[in-house]
């Protein structure tokens, strides 16, 4: 039986071949290449066939907006994610327990998801504008001293890309986690409310860990996202400035290789960007994996 | 045993195939390329025969014609889709040479080259900007090539500066077309009524007679200047056309800024002027996050400010919206009076187009670079469908044209330019990553999160000066 098994796995293989290697030239190619220029010597924009070692790598970490730009991730990820996660559960959770108007609120969340990140980055670059409507509302109120030039303050302007962000993101958290919620069994909630649970107390003993494994899911998702899918929103409302102050290394590796024209820089810091994903990806697929093992 | 072979048999085509196709994919510019060798020697054959004998037109005509790619970005309606149907048209019937017209989009431009660039691949002429480093950044990075010993002898002559286009080491790498003179547009009546007197405009002026101006009309409560440098574009054009007036020649220009370091006099004597007319609100407030495109004409036409930065094309712009009585224009302010060069008018050639190294057709590309630049047909194609004023240096000058009085400004100084044999264009001394900097940090430096010496450091550091 066994031999029989063995027999029909190898010639699945042969069957398989073509596919493997159409998807290892479609997806193995531009890895290997970006690995193999990241090594190599350009000049201006032509590749050379010398062998460079690390020398791009050292050009990009020596580089002394390196490490304000890796923080720059770092924060976007760090200020993001816990606002998104906990501005979703809350709203799920009267979104779950149909509080009035809770389908309007569903769709108000979920309309940023919908509109593509050029669109949204349009729109909150006019709101955060110095005269724009943000600034406008403080000086009407009288808390001129919250009024501030969001894109042109290299101290403000990562906050007004992670407000953008937040905004953004929020909706998709929220569907998601509502999916999670649908599958919860209602009589714990009721018997939450005999138990006399008052709403955090549901929320904290109900509603999170049942939303536990989604949350871990979304929370690598997200981080793996905010890495690398924030070119849209920094072109259209900072081009990563004042300065650097609000480039991602996804938008350094732009400025190496289409402002600075230097490509192999450039293809160093996508392989960083890369080995720092892929860490991220390999916790998603161990949270993915024990996940089903739990299921 | 037997079926597992037939197997095996069949399945070794099948990789052999995906294998084929995977390296057609990887070799298909090898494969072009061929083809277009193969081309070329046609091609070749058929210019050849067309130069020995150049009377038998019926003959040439009958003969396919050699086909030049042409790229450049355009708005829609640009005047250079004409142009080039005209001079597709000239060429074919002089030197049976079609030039095709491929406009690209504006937004996706510079990717465009850089990726053109890479894979050595792509059109035979390109279009270029001089007057901010990008064909000479271009041209350093192997996006151009350079002409120094293909262009024809005499064309040297016929051109009324090459600075736009040459960097440090002497390198031409395309032919400026048309030359333009940067100005500033001013409101008519705003200067009546901050009372200041321009009946002799235009004419040179200086930085304490501006500064002067500036605080009239701030006086009279309007916005002395334009702004919308959220790109950071206006770092670069007040810190690059008036400083032209410190040196006294244009090699003292290109060897200061792209070969001396910057923490000095004339630069920070430049960024101390340029944050002073930020700092005593010349520049409209809000301006330091506004998108040049979207704001920079439009802040002149709904008369927020009262003066802008012009050329002909853009005082063309200010005159339809506003009426010639309304609108009037001056030379770019000079910041200082000492250098040679601020006792004259400086140009900047706008536009050029250079060669692509990988051209199988440089012999017939050369042809188009010498009748567009450098004769009287391609001067006066220039001047009537693009309105631009050519850098031909035998053209003369027309009759003002009423509409478009700046035009004539540049008619007029383009033989100033010639007379002195100068170019005379600071901006196209810097290479590209020097002007990368200043857009990315003069905000910075505006807003006072950086100092003018930490600025200038950027700016050395770009260029790996110490």
């Amino acid at each position: 039986m066994d031999k029989l098994k063995t027999k029909h796995d190898k010639s699945a293989f042969f069957y398989l071949l073509p596919a493997i290697i159409i998807i290892l030239f479609i997806y193995g190619n531009p890895l290997i290449r970006i690995f193999w220029y990241s090594l190599i010597k350009w000049d201006g924009l032509l590749p050379t066939k010398e062998f460079s070692g690390s020398i791009n790598f050292l050009e990009v970490l020596t580089n002394k907006y390196f490490l304000q730009i890796l923080f720059n991730n770092l924060i976007i990820i760090v200020v993001t994610i816990p606002i998104v996660v906990l501005f979703a559960i809350f709203c799920c959770q009267f979104i779950y327990l149909r509080v009035f108007g809770y389908r309007i609120y569903q769709y108000l969340f979920f309309l940023p998801v919908i509109l593509p990140n050029v669109v949204a980055a349009i729109i909150w670059t006019f709101f955060f504008h110095e005269t724009g409507p943000i600034n406008t509302l403080f000086t009407k109120i009288g808390l001129d001293f919250l009024v501030v030039n969001w894109f042109g303050n290299p101290r403000f302007s990562l906050y007004g890309l992670i407000i953008t962000i937040i905004w953004k993101e929020v909706g998709f958290a929220i569907v998601l986690f509502l999916a999670r919620l649908s599958s919860v069994d209602p009589y714990l909630y009721d018997a939450a409310k005999v138990d006399g649970a008052n709403d955090f107390q549901t929320l904290r003993y109900i509603t999170i860990p049942q939303l536990k494994s989604v949350i871990q899911l979304y929370v690598i998702l997200e981080i793996i996202g905010l890495l690398n899918f924030l070119f849209s929103y920094i072109f259209v409302m900072t081009r990563g400035g004042p300065g650097f102050s609000s480039t991602v290394l996804e938008y350094f590796v732009y400025i190496f290789a289409f402002t600075y024209k230097k490509i192999g820089p450039a293809n160093a810091v996508a392989l960083i960007l890369f080995v720092i994903t892929f860490i991220f990806v390999l916790i998603y697929l161990r949270f993915s994996k024990s996940s089903e093992e739990v299921d | 045993m037997q079926k597992k072979k037939i197997i095996f048999a069949a399945f070794i085509p099948l990789i052999i195939v995906a294998l084929i196709l995977s390296f057609s994919f990887t070799g298909c510019k090898a494969t072009t390329t061929e083809t277009t060798v193969a081309e070329t020697t046609v091609a070749e054959t058929t210019v050849a025969e067309t130069t020995v004998a150049e009377t038998a037109a019926a003959e040439t005509t009958a003969a396919e014609p050699v086909e030049l790619i042409f790229w450049m970005p355009v708005a829609q309606d640009d005047p250079h889709i004409p142009l080039f149907q005209e001079i597709d048209k000239h060429m074919k019937e002089k030197f049976n040479i079609s030039v095709k017209f491929e406009g690209q989009s504006m937004d996706a431009w510079f990717e465009l080259l850089t990726t053109a660039g890479i894979s050595q691949a792509g059109p035979d002429l390109l279009f270029n900007w001089s007057g901010v480093a990008y064909g000479i950044d271009a041209g350093k990075n192997h996006l151009y090539e350079p002409l120094n010993d293909i262009l024809p002898d005499g064309m040297f002559d016929k051109i009324a500066g090459w600075g736009g286009i040459t960097d440090s080491d002497g390198n031409i790498y395309g032919v400026p077309y048309d030359i333009a003179i940067a100005g500033l547009a001013y409101n008519k009546d705003m200067f009546t009524k901050a009372g200041i007197e321009f009946s002799d405009f235009p004419r040179l002026w200086y930085w304490d007679e501006f500064i002067e101006i500036c605080q009239k009309l701030k006086d009279a409560g309007y916005t002395p200047l334009g702004f919308a440098n959220k790109e950071g574009y206006y770092g670069e054009w007040w810190l690059g056309y008036p400083t032209a007036s410190y040196f006294n020649s244009d090699e003292e220009i290109s060897n200061y800024y792209q070969k001396e370091s910057v923490n000095s006099e004339p630069f920070l004597d430049a960024l101390a002027k340029y944050k002073y007319l930020y700092d005593q609100g010349y520049f409209l407030k809000e301006g330091l996050t506004l998108d040049h495109t979207n704001n920079t004409q439009q802040q002149f036409i709904g008369e927020k400010v009262a003066m802008q930065f012009t050329e002909a094309m853009y005082t063309k712009t200010y005159v339809d919206s506003l009426g010639a009585e309304k609108v009037g224009a001056n030379f770019w302010v000079y910041l200082s009076n000492e250098g040679e060069n601020s006792k004259k008018v400086t140009g900047i050639y706008n536009h050029v187009i250079g060669i692509t190294p990988w051209s199988e057709y440089k012999e017939e590309s050369i042809k188009v670079l010498e009748e567009l630049c450098a004769t009287d047909w391609g001067a006066n194609v220039i001047k009537q469908i693009l309105g631009f004023t050519p850098s031909y240096k035998n053209w003369k000058p027309e009759a003002p044209d009423p509409n478009n009085p700046w035009s004539f400004v540049e008619g007029k100084a383009i033989e100033i330019i010639a007379q002195n044999g100068g170019s005379g264009d600071v901006a196209s001394s810097y290479i590209q990553q020097f002007a990368q900097t200043i857009y990315q940090f003069n905000n910075l430096f505006l807003t006072g999160d950086i100092t003018a010496e930490e600025f200038a450091k950027e700016l050395d550091a770009a260029r790996n000066i110490q």
